[in-house]
């Protein structure tokens, strides 16, 4: 052992490195086009997230894993973006796919997030990054593409090249809030009651449903934000039981996901207030998931109306009643709402790439594939015929309500 | 205590107004808006009783538990932060016993009766064979360390079991009714009394025939019963029995207990085994009272419990009693009149407060730390 | 032979490594492993000629470093094919084993060498080595295309957040259960002083230690009132404060603010006598929005260098890896001085004996109040740095398991010691970060590659698979690393001499030299 062993040895490290580095230059980049998708794999979430995973992995089996006529080869990976240690989506997760995806250029389309909160953070790193087109299957706060009165500049700070790279399948809030308002009124309501889980999306559909509530007449009770981790709400809705002078509102509507102990505030409310025929229970898609049901068990749960954007699984355009079949035989009975979106999510994105195709583009070229995703119109796939506007979202606004019978979400009519 | 003699005190006064001026302006934060309230209490005055109702029932299960840290705490001065997590396990214990018993399907009242007897039995010996096995590997070895170990010990067990709880709710194979929604959602405890009841033809509502806007249920008298049963018997096995006066005169000198024979070892373990055979049944009944198995509600009932126990003055039996129907009626008013999602703080607040103006709770604390 | 045994056993553990993370891993593995085995193996020999030790552990070097390649090129052949990976690329699998096996060689051989120069040359040359590694890592990593710097980054963070915890828990002996509330306050300060909530856009050097000093004086003002309290409840006090700071952030988002006199005091004794008001209520805020609530404060402003005009990007870690380090280096400095300052003195002398402590002249209401503030301000750094790095804040982050994270952090890597503290941070984190995700993901896709086909029962596939995901065991993990800490090794990975000598009293060579050791145990 000498002093040039140790010499030798170590220039032998730095030749094999650097080596490696001109051989790494030279190869990787081929005929494969990544797609990938970043949506919280971990808790609750999971029920509704793993159906929507499933559905982009048929879609991309249906196409046989190719696009252009077999020219390129599409893979695809299923993120997760929740930690274990908020059991729920991690802002730090998020964000370090979003750079992940960004650093990788054969990634072309991003499919997500779940979260509204989520979408906030990588946005803007997508966006810089060619932009790389971002498309959620489930986003549903407006914020994201349309500017917020209260908080002007914010929706245009996402976007930091100025290029619009965001959109979604799915009607924002500012949809789903309104026609949930109409729908309680429908309903016979003329009281309601609002509670939220102060989340992004909780809040801001609650706001929305509140606003729109006192539009067309209905009185609004009162508007409260829980505690998500408390042991019961007995006393809150022994406090609404007597808040409309003295007895119960006809309605309460919850703007919350299932995650933060909807299940438990149902059941109070059904051990204070009665079922929910006598006082009438409505929340969005955030608990129309089979986890609610089975959270509150289904006799509590019996009678909650809940809203989903899209149409009825049953009431599909032919391509989604197809969808449907292929899903079931496949993953077995279909349940839960969000499938057809993830479904969709990756339609679009296979369509961009073959648009890119068709017009002689290059289909490894983020820029390209985005603007191939906002320039689609009339697009005829498994929601029905669409489009997407300038602020990336979509044309379709049906917004249909579920309903609890016998353990399982009924759907019960369509609303625009 | 010269000015006290010359009648008023204007300095107290000021002070004490400058307070009363700081609550009121910063108050309406917290939804502690005084003509607020005021209004809402005049509106309807019968609620506040129903707020009591609800304060003592919650204040009852959270008594209980407040039981087991106050013994613990006792005897050993030691924070036992798994004990919070007992109670949760005592939860999924019953609820498993009631589905592999088939209670859950059942709609036959001697078959609940016994099933949910069956239930409390399993639960109490599980929690308190869990309580004293969490002892004897992570505490008994710690007993002459410096203070800080045996607590950080007592966070990592507390840590363990809510990991066990988290684990325990993906086993849908050995509960059907966890279904297929993963660990870490909130299960549903069916609502077996109320089946119970129901098939009895009974009304769950005890003050349905006095024409009263008011909801006393069944399920609200039994855990209240429950708890001042619980706390009697454990204030006369403490005063009364051989093994109580042992637990009491090691709390007060664990040497001189020694040399008088005690078996220290024995008496901690009998201690342990009390308090974790109460967070099982405590587990019981709050998978009755409030339908719900979730493996995150152990950490907030240990707090809650454990500021109970502060509050009523550590290793006082009854003071634990009296501090857990305070943090409930303290947390259902709060929920009723000012906000819901300030109920958690202003716990914590009392627990702050309590410690910094009176350390040793509302009764005093009986333990032999002479601090 | 010993050393050809830890050769075998490092050489087993990381080729397995490398199953999980699989391409170019292999390399920055091995070179990691031949770190660690050289330290390892140099330490435990006796110290002579340096090359001499270089030659006696080099065939122990090789045998590693060849078992690491071999089951790296088993990984390479098989395992990605068993995984349902795409196999590697020719040129990683030459030279990613290539260099793996040359790394380990030479930084086993290298290190273990070192150990034969006089000791203080010894410390300098390791020095220099770990600091051309640190420097090297980033560019190393990125080459690699592992993305590890991400989340060595995250371990920094929460290093620093154990430096600042271990003044208070190490030095002062004050267990703190709330510490990620400071980090929180560090974390929010920046989130409301450059961003669009409130519209301020403050440059970040100037916001980092606004931060800082936010996190001090809350330090001072939450410390202040716990101090007459003896230990336990001191620390559930300090939890109750780690409980509430996160449930302010999340709920200040509708605050309103009214006068009492004018509002309601006045004009109701007014109507209580019968007359009638309309005197004008003063409001001094109204329904505002401070914080945000759970929807957090995004986008955070970044870094600018100012010269150059270069800003932080997120996409590239490099520039705020070297950040934190530079914050890390600045912070073990400040409480490398602090520590054996007379406050830092005061600080061990009232953790052994309060009362003592006293009797000799040190106050123990100011030592103790330091202890908190200066905690406080590093875990202010931590924070600022956290929010400006993930350009978003929620409360949920901040929450007690949070602060548990943290007290594991100083508790693994050794009371009272800087380099254990920095030691447990990095193992703790990149655990928690790196390791358990990976192997998350190499059993899932493992098993739905090989076992979960052939189980027929659909109940019993779904309970196999919800069951082997090692991060549903995450908090299972924390908790033993605590309670198998105490009970073993209560002094951590890296002990802290005088701590060490506290926390066995029964040793009698130790106790002879702290004699007030027995005594400490009731504080």
């Amino acid at each position: 052992m000498s002093k040039r062993f140790f010499a030798v040895l170590s220039v032998l490290v730095i030749a094999s490195m650097a080596l490696a580095a001109c051989g790494g230059a030279g190869g990787g980049a081929g005929a494969t086009l990544k797609i990938v998708s970043s949506l919280p794999m971990t808790g609750s979430s999971l029920t509704q997230t793993q159906t929507i995973v499933n559905a982009m992995q048929l879609r991309l089996e249906q196409a046989d894993y190719k696009a252009c006529g077999g020219k390129y080869t599409i893979e695809y990976e299923a993120w997760d973006d929740a930690s274990a240690a908020l059991g729920k989506w991690d802002p730090a997760v998020e964000t370090e796919n979003a750079n992940k995806a960004a650093a990788d250029a054969s990634i072309i389309a991003y499919l997500g997030t779940f979260n509204s909160g989520a979408a906030k953070l990588s946005i803007p790193i997508l966006n810089n990054a060619g932009p790389l087109t971002m498309i959620s299957p489930a986003n549903t706060n407006p914020g994201l593409t349309k500017a917020d009165k209260d908080l002007p500049g914010v929706t245009d700070s996402y976007y930091p090249t100025g290029t619009r790279s965001y959109s979604r399948v799915v009607a924002a809030d500012d949809i789903q809030g309104k026609v949930a308002a109409n729908f309680v009124k429908s309903l016979g309501a003329t009281t309601v009651y609002i509670l939220d889980d102060q989340e992004l999306y909780g809040k801001g559909v609650a706001d929305v449903f509140e606003a729109t509530a006192k539009e067309i007449g209905l009185t609004v009770v009162g508007h409260e934000g829980i505690d998500p981790k408390a042991a019961d709400y007995k006393a809150l809705m022994t406090k609404i039981s007597t808040s409309n002078n003295g007895g119960a509102p006809d309605a309460i509507y919850v703007g919350m996901v299932v995650d933060n102990n909807a299940s438990q505030l149902l059941k109070d409310k059904v051990a204070i207030m009665g079922d929910n025929e006598t006082v009438k229970y409505v929340g969005p898609d955030g608990i129309q998931t089979q986890a609610f049901i089975d959270g509150a068990g289904a006799d509590v749960a019996e009678g909650t109306y809940a809203s989903v954007a899209g149409l009825a699984l049953d009431k599909l355009p032919p391509a989604g009643l197809q969808f449907v079949k292929d899903y079931t035989a496949k993953f077995g009975a279909l349940t839960e709402p969000y499938a057809v979106y993830g479904y969709e999510t990756m339609n679009v994105a296979l369509k961009a790439i073959e648009d890119v195709c068709a017009a002689g583009g290059n289909p490894t070229d983020r820029a390209a594939i985005n603007s191939a995703v906002f320039a689609i119109k009339n697009f005829d796939g498994s929601l029905g015929t669409w489009s997407f506007d300038a602020n990336g979202d979509t044309s379709l606004t049906d917004m249909t309500f579920y309903q609890v019978q016998g353990g399982a979400y009924v759907a019960v009519g369509t609303f625009k | 205590m010269e000015t006290a003699k010359k009648g008023f005190n204007w300095r107290r006064f000021a002070i004490a107004s400058l307070v009363l001026y700081i609550v009121f302006l910063i108050g309406p934060i917290v939804g502690l808006d005084i003509p607020v309230v005021a209004a809402a209490i005049k509106a309807n005055p019968l609620q506040l009783v129903q707020f009591l109702i609800i304060g003592i029932s919650n204040g009852a299960i959270i008594a209980i538990i407040a039981l087991g840290y106050t013994m613990v705490y006792g005897i050993i001065e030691l924070i036992n932060f798994a004990h919070g997590d007992v109670y949760m396990i005592g939860v999924f214990t019953s609820l498993t016993v009631l589905s592999v018993t088939g209670t859950l399907e059942s709609k036959d009242p001697v078959k609940i009766v016994l099933g949910l007897i069956f239930a409390l039995v399993v639960a109490i010996v599980f929690c308190a064979v869990l309580n004293a096995t969490i002892e004897r590997l992570a505490y008994r070895r710690l007993r002459n360390a410096p203070r800080l170990a045996p607590l950080i010990s007592a966070i990592g067990m507390s840590f363990i079991i809510e990991n066990i709880g988290l684990m325990w709710a993906a086993q849908a194979w050995l509960v059907p009714s966890f279904g297929t929604t993963g660990g870490a959602s909130q299960k549903v405890f069916p609502d077996m009394l109320g089946v119970l009841f129901t098939s009895l033809g009974w009304n769950i509502n005890l003050l349905a025939s006095s024409g009263l806007a008011l909801r006393l249920t069944i399920k609200d008298v039994l855990v209240i019963v429950l708890a001042v049963v619980l706390m009697i018997g454990l204030y006369l096995f403490v005063q009364r029995t051989r093994l109580g006066k042992a637990m009491r005169a090691t709390a007060q000198n664990r040497d001189a207990a020694k040399m008088l024979g005690i078996d220290i070892d024995w008496v901690i373990t009998a201690t342990f085994l009390i308090g974790g055979g109460l967070a099982g049944a405590a587990g019981l009944m709050a998978g009755l009272y409030n339908n719900t198995a979730w493996w995150f509600m152990g950490f907030r009932a240990g707090l809650q419990s454990f500021t109970a126990a502060v509050l009523g003055g550590i290793g006082n039996i009854t003071g634990g009693m009296l501090g857990g129907f305070l943090i409930g009626l303290l947390a259902s008013f709060s929920d009723g009149y000012l906000n819901a999602r300030w109920t958690n703080a202003l716990v914590f607040a009392t627990l702050v407060l309590i410690l910094l103006f009176r350390p040793t709770g509302l009764l005093g604390e009986q333990t032999g730390q002479k601090a | 032979m010993k050393i050809m045994r830890s050769g075998i056993t490092f050489g087993i553990i990381a080729g397995l490594l490398t199953f999980l993370f699989g391409g170019w891993s292999v390399a920055v593995i091995g070179s990691l492993m031949g770190v660690g085995l050289g330290m390892g193996l140099g330490s435990g020999l006796e110290r002579k000629d340096p090359f001499k030790i270089a030659k006696d552990v080099a065939p122990t070097a090789v045998v590693a470093g060849a078992i690491l390649t071999l089951l790296s090129l088993y990984q390479n052949g098989f395992v990605q094919d068993a995984i349902g990976k795409q196999p590697a690329q020719l040129n990683v699998m030459i030279f990613g084993n290539l260099i793996g096996f040359l790394g380990a060689v030479l930084f086993t051989t290298l290190l273990a060498g070192m150990h034969g120069l006089p000791e203080k040359q010894e410390q300098k040359w390791k020095m220099i080595l770990l600091a051309v590694l640190v420097v090297a890592f980033p560019f190393i990593d990125k080459l690699t295309a592992l993305r590890w710097t991400a989340q060595i980054i995250f371990a920094l963070i929460f290093v620093i957040l154990g430096l600042g915890l271990n003044i208070v828990v190490g030095y002062a002996g004050l267990l703190d259960l709330g510490y990620a509330a400071f980090f929180a306050i560090g974390a929010y300060t920046t989130g409301i002083l450059s961003s669009p909530q409130h519209g301020l856009f403050m440059n970040f050097w100037l916001v980092i230690w606004i931060a800082a000093a936010m996190a001090a004086v809350w330090g001072f003002m939450l410390g202040a009132p716990t101090l007459p309290l003896r230990g336990d409840y001191l620390a559930i006090v300090t939890l109750g404060f780690g409980e509430i700071v996160p449930v302010l952030f999340k709920n200040l988002i509708d605050v309103t603010i009214k006068e009492p006199l004018t509002c309601w005091i006045l004009p109701g004794i007014i109507r209580l006598f019968g007359g009638e008001t309309t005197m004008a209520c003063i409001t001094l805020l109204s329904h505002e929005d401070l914080t945000a609530g759970e929807k957090g404060i995004s986008p955070i402003g970044r870094p600018i260098i100012p010269i150059i005009n270069y800003e932080f990007e997120s996409s590239n870690p490099i520039p705020w890896y070297f950040l934190i380090i530079a914050i890390i280096l600045v912070s073990v400095f400040i409480i490398r001085r602090l520590r054996d300052s007379r406050l830092g003195r005061a600080w061990m002398a009232i953790r052994e004996d309060e009362l003592a402590a006293a009797q000799m002249g040190i106050d123990p209401v100011k030592t103790k109040l330091a202890a908190f503030a200066m905690g406080a301000t590093f875990s202010g750094f931590a924070g600022a740095f956290y929010a400006a790095y993930i350009a978003g804040i929620f409360p949920s982050v901040f929450d007690f398991s949070a602060s548990i994270i943290i007290l594991c952090v100083v508790i693994l890597g050794g009371i009272g010691n800087i380099n254990g503290v920095i030691v447990g941070g990095l193992v703790i984190m990149t655990a928690d970060r790196l390791f358990l995700p990976a192997l998350k993901d190499f059993l899932a896709s493992l098993l739905t590659h090989t076992v979960l086909p052939s189980i027929s029962d659909p109940v019993v596939q779904l309970a196999v698979k919800d069951n082997a995901n090692p991060i549903l065991y995450r908090f299972l993990l924390f908790g033993l690393t605590l309670v198998i800490m105490m009970a073993v090794r209560p002094e951590g990975l890296l002990p802290n001499a005088q701590v060490r000598a506290e926390l066995h009293p029964e040793d009698n060579s130790v106790e002879a030299a702290t004699p007030m050791a027995k005594n400490s145990s009731k504080g």
